[in-house]
């Protein structure tokens, strides 16, 4: 008894014999096998272990729906788990593992849980779990052992080696699914010159005619894919549309080497497609469905197509006697051709009137036994005998049963049409009665689904309806509506019970979930569909209920006394069936997770021995250690020598916008708080800009180079906003002005040279200009040609300050930033000066009480932040008006101030909160932004915002809190401008 | 994935683009002191079930600011215009006036402007 | 983290010149920046247009204004059109200090370093291209494409089938041609010598 391989017949490549693992133990198959044919046809019927019972599982089926033949498959790092064994092709040295067994698949301790059976039913967690009694704790307890009993596969925790794709693709139509009828759909369409795309889950195009046993069927197939790729077709195989969005974008996850020993190196080993076309055609099928009966979970009850599948795809018997039952005619076929191949049948038909076919399966020896339905399935570890009732018209089942000897038992309730993607799109889908099934509704978009997926399941009108839609496409008007119907009436069936008998029928055997379960949720009050299928799992697990979302409404509509498909359905949501986070991440991972951007100094900070750091997507030098110095000695160094000689910084990454044009200074003094119509050619001026709301959005130097061209700086990271905000001033509010803005931060290099001696650096470099304060006042601005080497090179000069001290910043188009920057360097170099990074830039800004987006976060206005004064009386200026209401007045308002610890050997973090000593808890009174250990005043000192401002607190302690790192350090507040308050530096 | 057309780039993936918001208002007069009519203007949005008019700025392409009319169930993207009322002549080839110098708003004062 | 050093004049100076990737056969992608070109940016308002189409005809023999996502080539000069109202002229040569006033109504403006051209060529360069960018490369030779590419502005001139010039913003370039470098691994990818950019060299 049991499965075996054919001597001869299907697809498989006899020549080519593959090996494997199965648990350790290697058998054999063939190239063209799956995991699932190669296991049956070496008799192994048990394959793993069921969710929440632990009951043995075989395979059930021979396509995406299986709920039993799931493996973990290879090992280490490329470990996966929930394959499908039967979609997975067979390939050298795989390694397959049975899931959710241990100690082992034949001696499984979980086997356990089928004896709590009682109360392991629908609910289970809520209810053992939730309530006044039990607390997180307990769950926690309990979660490590469940964790363990439970569960489906077992994922590699080791980094994915794997590199994945995402690539873009257009066409004019998508078929989805190479069967007979997408096939003719594709061909015809590429034959018509449409640019077509064909994608098949499978390794092989053909769909049923693959597992049909017939020539004809196999030359059909090779006519068609011939047709369609000498019209310029492309086939896409292994590929699965896993979801279907808005503008008929579609994903397609195509598996390029799993099925392959030796990957190409370099080559992704899955790709997401997106694809966008102008028509999708789904010919994605029908996916047989069985009906609920006891113990139907057996190893060795399947599909009754997929008995015909093994045989005539793959040369496998999955078994020598076998028992099928059904409630159509389509099954005859199936038994007829099995028979034909040496197996021994007894079919069984729930409908009382014999079927036209019966004679024909009758002669070719099989047994044929109308009104009879199965009961339940003799055998634990497999099949071994098969119970079977009578059944009359009314569909009242007798209590007398026989029972027959079987290996295998195959099951068919009919067929479901494909319908995940349409249901995507929210196309709800509709019952349709005369197949016992659910269809999709109408859609106004380019969807078009065509053949059985539509509920059409006689082959030829298959045909007619891809030929009518390729004329839909052209446009054309297209001919008679097809009928849905299955040949020779079906018996609606979705549940076998018998009285007085309580037997465990799955309707989900991946999750376990049996008929009862359905039941006692509607008896709890879960009747809407939505509820029964959360609280039950039902088709939540990787077959997404494709064999039991049919059966498991059906037995909730009886419950509630409706008509099945009139209960409502779960929607159908992306993706179709599992996909990788890998392929959904593609190359955005590790350095690419996101872009990164450099400066045109960039190299030179690395050649200095800078230690960069991340500001945004930026890279900036952080600090420029010399010899043996960590961060700290480093930073001060740099302050130190800022203040008392001379230091450079790259400043490259502000934001830099070209604003040109008659109405750029009418546009410049809308757009800024303070006065901007007056300032003159050759000055520049540091500006606030609002929001509409009246918060501060940015701030920056605008310089004006000529009466209708100005150069606009802005913070790094605001760089981008602004930008887009221009534009959208330019667009949408202000359309009668005439101006031109333009991104220019990557066409100028930017550094900044500070100190007592940054002139006479500057003024040694760059001879040609007149460096006096009367030719070059605070906040000037000059133009110079400069020559280097063999180039003149433009050059803009600012007279700016950020760092508080005399400060000059140096623009030069980014191509010669690096030769500037090194001439620079090696004078201040020569001076005895330094370079500076961000650690010291940021100690010497907080010392001066310069704010940053740190303090500009967005949610401040011009006078928390000490700005008030700037504010113009005469002119309006974005949020001049909603800045004045009167919850912004609050005197209580956080205000910009300076932080020292009242013990100066403390520290504190930036992002503490600041409390009164007696209430340190909630929001507190205020926050801490930026904290440095001050080169220049020898403690830690810390910038933030605390209600009402210095003057509030003047005299008083504050708590600076930060319970995170447990560090509560008492403080006073101080005036924000910490170090030269008056700016004697920077401006004498 | 919205498809959205740009006049001037074509169809795009909504990715290219920054939601700005509600286009069907418009902001008072910058020199327009009435605090009530700025509340409205910058706080208050209708919700609509259907039709919405909104901004799109295409970001990552031509720069320009886009008025969609979009079915807020459904997605779908009924109309895509340039916000800016003299664009659409830009895409015309009409030979208009030979005028080289740009219209400037200078003459006119804060007054006139939108917002 | 340690960093290799970059030569500056050559941003893909890290991806050494030669083959790399798959072996066998031709490459499916080949990488060439190419520098020198200089990129003047001149601007139009609405009511300059048909006047600054007369001029692009009079000052630079450029016989029509780009339409939409297109480019217009002349003698020396290759115009693109990146925005409704912008115009991208790509020379050999610096122009701006030879403009006579007359052009200061368009306020041209030099953003030359801003950019860095790279030509990606081959069998497998719109494929490669369209691992990142979300646009039908089947469209007409000569289509100039403002799209993005891991989620940065880019653009894209298509020369032909197998030729593309990205114009990457100079500050993103390492990472993006690095990015699309790994990716062009599969095809196998060869690396050339930067080149003097020349308007012949990017013509269809």
């Amino acid at each position: 008894m049991g499965a075996y391989r054919l001597n001869k017949g299907g697809r498989i490549n006899r020549d080519k014999e593959v090996f494997f693992r199965f648990n350790g133990r290697r058998l054999k198959g063939f190239e063209g096998d799956t995991i699932a044919s190669a296991l049956l046809a070496n008799n192994v019927r048990q394959v793993g272990r069921s969710f929440k019972y632990h009951r043995l599982r075989g395979v059930m089926s021979a396509g995406p729906e299986e709920g039993g033949a799931l493996f973990n498959v290879n090992d280490g790092a490329m470990r996966i788990a929930n394959v499908k064994g039967t979609m997975a092709e067979l390939r050298d040295d795989m390694q397959v593992y049975a899931q959710n067994a241990f100690p082992s698949l034949a001696f499984d301790i979980g086997a356990v849980n089928g004896l709590f059976a009682p109360f392991l039913t629908a609910g289970f967690y809520y209810k053992t779990f939730m309530g006044p009694a039990r607390t997180t704790a307990f769950w926690m307890f309990c979660e490590k052992f469940i964790r363990k009993a439970a569960g489906l596969g077992k994922a590699s925790r080791l980094p994915d080696p794997d590199s994945y794709d995402i690539a873009y693709k257009f066409c004019d139509v998508l078929v989805v699914g190479a069967g007979p009828t997408g096939l003719l759909a594709a061909a015809e369409l590429a034959e018509q010159g449409q640019k077509v795309v064909l994608v098949e889950q499978d390794f092989e195009v053909g769909g049923s005619l693959l597992s049909g046993g017939r020539t004809e069927e196999f030359t059909l197939r090779d006519t068609l894919l011939k047709r369609f790729e000498k019209a310029g077709g492309q086939v896409m195989l292994r590929a699965t549309a896993f979801g279907l969005y808005d503008g008929l974008v579609t994903g397609v996850l195509e598996r390029c080497s799993d099925h392959q020993s030796a990957p190409e190196p370099f080559s992704p080993r899955e790709i997401s497609h997106i694809i966008h076309p102008q028509h999708v055609v789904l010919a994605t099928g029908a996916c047989e469905r069985g009906f609920a009966f006891g113990n139907n979970d057996r190893p060795g009850v399947m599909l009754a197509g997929a008995l015909r599948s093994y045989a005539c795809r793959y040369g496998v018997m999955a078994g020598r006697s076998a028992v099928i039952a059904t409630c159509h005619d389509g099954t005859y076929d199936d038994a007829i051709m099995l028979a034909s191949l040496g197996m021994e049948i007894t079919l069984i038909d729930a409908r009382n009137k014999p079927s036209r076919y019966a004679k024909k399966a009758q002669a070719a020896g099989i047994n044929v036994l109308a009104g009879k339905v199965p009961v339940n399935v003799a055998g634990v570890k497999s099949v071994a005998a098969l119970e079977i009732a009578d059944i009359d018209e009314a569909g009242e089942i007798k209590e007398n049963t026989t029972i027959i000897g079987c290996d295998v038992v195959g099951v068919s309730g009919g067929y479901s049409p494909v319908i995940h993607l349409p249901s995507h799109r929210g196309i709800k889908p509709r019952w349709e009665a005369s197949i016992n099934a659910f269809v999709a509704g109408k859609t106004p978009e380019n969807i078009h689904i065509i053949g059985s997926a539509d509920g059409i399941f006689d082959h030829q009108a298959c045909l007619d309806n891809a030929l009518q839609i390729t004329q839909k496409i052209k446009g054309q008007k297209t001919g008679v509506k097809l009928r849905r119907r299955v040949p020779g009436g079906m018996r609606a069936l979705f549940e076998v019970q018998i009285k007085g008998r309580k037997l465990k029928s799955f309707i989900d055997p991946q999750h376990d979930v049996t008929s009862e379960d359905v039941r006692q949720a509607h008896r709890e009050g879960f009747v809407s569909v939505e509820h029964m299928k959360r609280y039950t799992t039902l088709g939540m697990a990787t077959d997404q209920g494709r064999v039991g979302n049919v059966l498991g409404l059906a037995v909730m509509a009886q419950a509630q006394g409706l008509a099945v498909g009139t209960t409502g359905v779960t929607t159908f949501r992306p993706p179709y069936t599992p996909v990788s986070i890998g392929a959904l991440a593609a190359r955005e991972r590790g350095r690419h997770w996101r872009p990164t951007r450099r400066t045109p100094m960039h190299h030179m900070h690395l050649a200095a021995g800078a230690v960069m750091t991340d500001a945004g997507a930026w890279k900036r030098a952080w600090y420029y250690p010399r010899g043996d110095e960590g961060i700290d000695e480093a930073y001060v160094r740099e302050a130190a020598t800022t203040r008392q000689n001379v230091a450079m910084v790259d400043v490259s990454t502000l934001g830099k916008i070209a604003v040109q044009g008659p109405d750029a200074t009418e546009f410049l003094n809308r757009l800024y708080v303070n006065p901007f119509a007056k300032l003159a050619i050759g000055k520049a001026r540091y500006g606030i800009m609002l929001r509409d709301d009246g918060m501060v959005l940015d701030d920056g130097t605008t310089w004006r180079l000529a009466e209708d061209n100005y150069f606009m700086t802005t913070t790094t990271a605001q760089a981008g906003p602004v930008m887009l905000f221009l534009e959208e001033l330019l667009q949408r509010r202000w359309t009668d002005l005439r101006v031109h803005v333009t991104s220019v931060t990557d066409q100028w290099a930017g550094m900044a040279v500070a100190g007592p001696y940054a002139r006479e650096v500057l003024a040694a470099e760059f001879p040609q200009l007149n460096w006096s304060d009367e030719a070059f006042p605070f906040m000037g601005v000059v133009e110079v040609t400069h020559r280097l080497g063999q180039h003149d090179i433009t050059c803009r000069i600012a007279r700016i300050s950020f760092s508080g001290e005399r400060a000059f910043e140096i623009y030069v188009p980014s191509d010669s930033g690096a030769q500037i920057w090194s001439a620079l360097a090696d004078r201040v170099n020569e001076a005895g000066g330094c370079l500076y990074g961000m650690e010291a830039l940021g100690a010497l800004r907080i010392e001066k009480g310069h704010v940053t987006a740190a303090e500009l976060d967005g949610r401040v206005t011009l006078e928390d932040a000490g700005f008030g004064r700037m504010a113009s009386k005469t002119k309006p200026f974005i949020g001049s008006v909603l800045r004045q209401r009167s919850s912004l007045q609050d005197e209580r308002r956080p205000q910009l101030v300076g932080i020292f610890p009242k013990d100066r050997t403390k520290k504190f973090s930036a992002g503490a909160i600041l409390c009164t000593p007696d209430a340190v808890s909630g929001f507190g009174e205020g926050w801490v932004t930026a904290v440095t250990h001050s080169p220049a005043l020898g403690h830690w000192i810390g910038l933030g915002f605390v209600a009402g401002g210095a003057q509030a607190w003047q005299g008083k302690t504050i708590i600076v809190a930060d319970p995170v790192r447990d560090n509560f350090v008492e403080a006073e507040i101080v005036s924000p401008h910490m170090f030269d308050a008056k700016g004697d530096r920077q401006h004498g | 994935m919205l498809r959205i057309e740009c006049p001037f780039c074509g169809l795009r993936n909504h990715d290219e683009f920054t939601y700005l918001e509600d286009g069907s208002g418009e902001m008072p007069a910058l020199d327009n002191i009435d605090g009530e009519a700025w509340y409205e203007a910058v706080f208050l949005r209708d919700n609509p079930r259907g039709m919405h008019i909104e901004d799109w700025h295409h970001t990552q392409g031509c720069r320009m600011v886009l008025r969609v009319s979009r079915n807020t169930l459904t997605h779908q993207i009924l109309s895509v215009m340039p916000a800016h009322p003299d664009y659409k002549e830009m895409f015309s080839d009409s030979a208009k006036s030979a005028n080289s110098a740009p219209k400037s708003a200078k003459a006119k004062s804060a007054k006139d402007g939108r917002g | 983290m340690a960093e290799k050093l970059l030569n500056p004049a050559e941003s893909l100076a890290r991806l050494s010149a030669g083959r790399h990737g798959k072996k066998g056969g031709k490459p499916g992608v080949e990488f060439t920046e190419l520098h020198g070109f200089t990129i003047t940016q001149i601007a139009f308002f609405p009511e300059q247009k048909a006047a600054a189409k007369a001029m692009l005809k009079r000052q630079f023999s450029v016989p029509q204004m780009p339409e939409p996502t297109s480019s217009c080539r002349t003698n020396g000069f290759l115009c693109l059109r990146p925005e409704l109202g912008k115009l991208w002229l790509v020379s050999e040569k610096p122009i701006l200090a030879d403009l006579p006033a007359s052009m200061n109504k368009y306020y041209p403006l030099d953003i030359s370093a801003s950019k860095l051209c790279l030509l990606v060529s081959g069998p497998k360069a719109s494929s490669l291209i369209n691992r990142q960018a979300a646009v039908d490369l089947s469209c007409p030779d000569g289509q100039f494409i403002a799209t993005g590419m891991h989620h940065v502005g880019v653009h894209i001139l298509k020369i032909s089938e197998d030729r593309y010039l990205l114009m990457l913003p100079s500050s993103f370039a390492e990472s993006l041609a690095d990015g699309l470098f790994d990716i062009a691994c599969q095809f196998g990818v060869q690396i050339s010598k930067p080149a003097k950019g020349s308007i012949k060299g990017i013509e269809g």
